[in-house]
């Protein structure tokens, strides 16, 4: 590996991986890749044993080497995750069902390599040798090749319902994540998370109303969609750590890392269940979601459901469990038997090839991103 | 439906990042002050419509006007319009109906 010794070291081989990835559209090259910083409410930090403390500006300020080695292990995650998402998704450019699909992917994918230039950019502005080695690695993991750093974002994302589904999940992950990095002591980790969760914001509507568009054509079964569901929102549960996490509770003692709910919460935090709390609140959110969703399905067809926690769990104690999506313990047998029901199968993407030749299967929207 | 006879309104301003570079900041503060005395009126900040060709956008509810490209010179015609229960028409629903519906979709069941 070359030594880098600046950030336009970097940016070249940025251009480069999007070369690699075939992403040298017009569209593209007409996107302003740029660092954004924000004002942030507070300039003490929230929580946490340096409380009411300044921010750090620099990493210099930061007071112990584990605080530093934990928020260069927070901004490494985030920015793989952003990464990833444009090599999962990039193939879809070439299937959009219309226009304003086509421009809304573009929109989201440019977004998302922001994102990952915004924490690159943290890692070379803040961290010295490792942090330009580590912005250098970023672009060399590949999701094609599985070497994500995280699970949910080594999965294949083969077509629309899969890439709706996603960003209303995956990114909603993605939300709270942010969220809770926005209370970061660290001041430079906080400023960059309000642009970065504006732009957000547009991929969640992307993944909802796309999910909607679908639900209201009527014409991929509801069946279908649910079990998409099944594939993505157990690998959300997942990306929010296990319980009784050390990690969670020193970023929370450290002022790294607050709760999704951080700034509305007055309670004392149960340093030993973070993450649940967490993710608790996520899956509360999802629920909304659903149940509007459920309004406009199609008459008779069954009633979309968040799966249970327990179900098709990579790591915690549901960890390689046979539950199935509403929470029952099953044999492994059983499992076996009936996995076709719960996730999708090569009978469900032969169904969605066939409707998907017709654009009919989604509703059209004249407007652009 | 006008605030004449106690509607209630939400008006949904969306701060998102085309919309906000095309003044939605100012749009909202100046609604806000515009309303300020006015209980049965909220302005809201929106994180986004998904119809950011058109912005501004600006969305009443449940009266369903969905103001696009918005300019502070429309900002007094909207504010009567909300006080005498009738839409813009110059600037009202031009966005996609389909987009529209999406967005009432959603608030309909609550998510603003």
């Amino acid at each position: 590996m070359d030594k880098q010794s600046t950030f336009d070291d970097w940016i070249e081989l940025f251009r480069a991986w999007q070369k690699n990835l075939g992403l040298n559209q017009k569209e593209i090259e007409k996107y302003q890749f740029e660092t954004k910083y924000d004002q942030i409410p507070q300039s003490e930090i929230e929580f946490g044993h340096y409380r009411g403390e300044r921010k750090w500006e620099k990493i210099l300020h930061v007071p112990d080497q584990r605080i530093r080695d934990a928020l260069l292990h927070l901004i490494i995650y985030q920015g793989d995750t952003e990464f990833a998402s444009v090599e999962q998704q990039r193939n879809l450019l070439n299937t959009a069902p219309s226009d304003y699909d086509f421009l809304g992917l573009m929109r989201v994918m440019c977004e998302e390599m922001r994102h990952g230039w915004q924490m690159s950019t943290l890692l070379i502005d803040h961290f010295g040798q490792t942090g330009k080695t580590e912005a250098q690695k970023m672009l060399q993991r590949c999701a094609d090749q599985q070497q994500r750093l995280l699970g949910s974002f080594n999965q294949p994302v083969n077509h629309w319902i899969d890439f709706f589904t996603y960003a209303e999940f995956i990114d909603r992950d993605g939300k709270f994540q942010l969220t809770m990095l926005s209370t970061s002591a660290f001041a430079p980790l906080a400023r960059s998370m309000p642009p970065m969760l504006r732009e957000e914001y547009y991929h969640l509507l992307t993944g909802n109303t796309g999910l909607m568009r679908t639900l209201k054509a009527g014409r991929v079964p509801v069946e279908i969609i649910q079990k998409y569901f099944n594939k993505w929102i157990p690998t959300a549960y997942d990306l929010f750590g296990t319980d009784y996490s050390s990690m969670a509770r020193w970023s929370y003692v450290w002022g790294v890392k607050g709760r999704f709910d951080e700034r509305e919460n007055s309670q004392e935090p149960d340093l030993d269940n973070l993450n649940e709390h967490n993710r608790k609140l996520y899956v509360k959110e999802i629920q909304t979601y659903i149940e509007a969703m459920n309004k406009i399905r199609p008459e008779g067809s069954p009633e979309l459901y968040v799966p249970s926690t327990c179900f098709n769990r990579s790591i915690g104690e549901f960890a390689g469990k046979s539950y199935d999506p509403h929470g029952n313990l099953l044999t492994q047998e059983e499992y076996d038997l009936n996995q076709d029901e719960f996730l999708p199968s090569e009978k469900d993407l032969e169904v969605l090839r066939g409707i998907f030749k017709n654009q009919d299967w989604i509703i059209q929207v004249k407007s652009g991103a | 439906m006008n605030l004449e006879d106690g509607t209630r309104t939400l008006i949904l301003v969306c701060q998102n990042v085309d919309c906000k570079s095309k003044g939605a900041g100012e749009l909202m503060r100046r609604l806000e002050e515009a309303f300020k005395n006015r209980p049965e009126v909220e302005v809201r900040s929106y994180m986004c419509f998904g119809t950011c060709q058109q912005a501004p956008n600006v969305v009443l509810y449940p009266q369903r006007h969905w103001y696009s490209e918005v300019k502070l010179s429309d900002l007094s015609d909207i504010i009567e319009g909300i006080q005498q229960g009738k839409p813009v028409e110059r600037i009202c629903n031009k966005v996609d109906s389909g987009a529209r519906e999406l967005i009432y979709a959603l608030l309909d069941a609550g998510i603003y």
